[in-house]
């Protein structure tokens, strides 16, 4: 009983157990003195290694599967996408407080849809003719009134009613025609192929007219990463049709590299004044959605942005990974309506538009760090029914993340 | 005293564990993005703390409760080692 001073809680323990008493002797002062912090070193690192290996683990069960590009992986993300398709959404879906906005994410939805359809049947052509058929309900949507609203709105007509203008409608003419092109290369029989003609003859008259090569997607508003989309429908068309690529499209990615990315980080500018000038700090869920349209058109310069995403704006830890929105890490403000919401700095937008890149460039690592990032703040359920939902994804979610995830490196 | 704490924590596992679960499919098919964007409204405040609540006991069951138990295993590990003769 010597050791206990006062009536402790150990002391009392210990006048109550004999066998804990002894063994309590048994250690030694030197130990005994030195025992609750090694055991709290001890704890703190077995908690450290724990989280270190189990959180990975449980998250990243379906990164592999998803990199390997696994036919029944990829056939659950296109079922809950096409169900999304199918039950239909508009607007008040989303709910901004903006109309633009609420139109393009509608837009954004049916674009990003239709690209995973088309991707999965390119990865699997054995399931070419399901696919075919969900590819289909998607770009009619995208066609619709509902879909092209928000382009039409700005402009003051639809865009398809415009072909011959110098109208710029860089984003509805951009996104289509590159799901339109996609459509082109899996069927020979599009029954898009004189809309797919007709926008890309009108994509090359204005790229050619635009006096830094940017075309505008709003009267007065330039934004890069439309551009990219634009030029890489055009290479994708005349791939499809196996006719040599119109030189526009080598003048245009010189241009937007001259004129539309940052010397120093290596990023794309988001907004751009009509003679190349930037006017929005170069930004990483831009550059990561160029990165994978441009990957349509030329590999190199898509792995040249993948290659700046990753080495400017990646953020690690404990095998999850996320990207900033800006290089110089930030975090300006709350984000936007390209970022998505930013915490600590960090775009849920970036992050999930570089899973393209990571796929296309052959980076598992990176790929299977997104995907558990996306996992642990997803929240993937699996049902046989409705196929692969996101908890956090909502129709723009699931579609973004089922096209991210089934991008896949051209071939040459 | 060891063996009912043991039951407890293994119990309030199993509790997170269906909770999420349920949460998790009541919150899907895009009900949390909706609440979250539509704006304001009882309902969509009511599914929003929901959606915090899912997450929160989902990084709780898939960071903190194994960093919890690598720590309980880490500390056991160590007593058995110093009780050793």
């Amino acid at each position: 009983m010597g050791d206990c001073v006062g009536f402790t809680p150990l002391c009392a323990a210990s006048m109550e157990n004999p066998w804990k008493r002894e063994s309590y002797r048994a250690e030694g002062v030197p130990l005994r003195m030195a025992r609750p912090l090694v055991v709290r070193i001890v704890r703190f690192v077995g908690f450290l290694l724990a989280i270190a290996a189990v959180p990975r683990w449980l998250c990243a069960r379906d990164a592999a599967r998803a990199y390997a590009g696994d036919a029944d992986y990829q056939e659950g993300l296109a079922r809950a996408v096409d169900g999304w398709m199918q039950r239909g959404f508009g607007e008040s879906t989303f709910g901004t407080g903006y109309s633009r906005f609420d139109g393009e994410w509608v837009f954004g939805t049916y674009q990003m849809a239709a690209l995973g359809f088309g991707q999965v049947g390119l990865e699997h052509p054995e399931g070419a003719a399901r696919n075919r058929a969900r590819m289909e309900r998607a770009i009619d949507r995208m066609l619709s009134p509902a879909g092209s609203a928000f382009d039409t709105a700005a402009w003051g007509r639809a865009a398809v009613d415009a072909l011959e203008s110098s109208e710029g409608h860089a984003a509805f003419l951009g996104y289509t025609n590159l799901v339109l092109s996609l459509h082109r290369t899996l069927f020979a029989d599009s029954k898009y192929a004189a809309l797919n003609d007709a926008m890309t003859t009108a994509l090359v008259r204005r790229f050619e007219a635009a006096p830094a090569l940017l075309i505008e997607t709003y009267p007065g508003e330039i934004y890069p990463v439309d551009n990219t989309s634009g030029i890489a429908s055009i290479a994708l068309h005349a791939r499809a049709l196996g006719a040599p690529e119109p030189p526009i499209v080598l003048r245009a990615i010189a241009g937007l590299r001259r004129n539309a990315v940052d010397r120093v980080s290596g990023l794309l500018f988001q907004s751009a004044a009509a003679d190349g000038t930037p006017r929005d700090a170069p930004r990483g869920s831009g550059t990561a959605l160029a990165a994978y349209f441009l990957s349509f058109a030329d590999a190199r310069v898509s792995a040249d942005l993948h290659a700046s995403v990753q080495r400017g704006l990646a953020t690690r830890l404990f095998g999850f990974r996320a990207l900033s929105e800006y290089p110089d890490g930030a975090g300006r403000g709350r984000g936007n309506i390209d970022s998505g919401p930013l915490v600590l700095g960090l775009s849920v937008s970036a992050t999930g538009f570089a899973l393209a890149g990571c796929r296309i460039h052959r980076d598992a690592d990176c790929f299977r760090e997104i995907l558990t990032t996306a996992d642990l703040f997803g929240a993937p359920v699996h049902r046989d029914e409705r196929g692969t939902t996101y908890v956090s994804g909502g129709p723009l979610g699931d579609a973004i993340l089922f096209a991210m995830q089934t991008a896949q490196p051209r071939p040459s | 005293v060891k063996r009912r704490r043991l039951a407890l924590d293994a119990a309030l596992v199993l509790g997170l564990i269906v909770l999420h679960e349920g949460m998790k499919r009541a919150l899907s098919d895009g009900a949390l993005v909706a609440a979250l964007l539509s704006g304001g409204g009882a309902h969509s405040l009511l599914t929003m703390c929901a959606g915090v609540l899912m997450l929160t006991v989902r990084v709780t069951l898939f960071v903190v409760v194994p960093g919890s138990i690598g720590a309980r295993v880490a500390a056991a590990a160590l007593s058995a080692a110093t009780r050793l003769p």
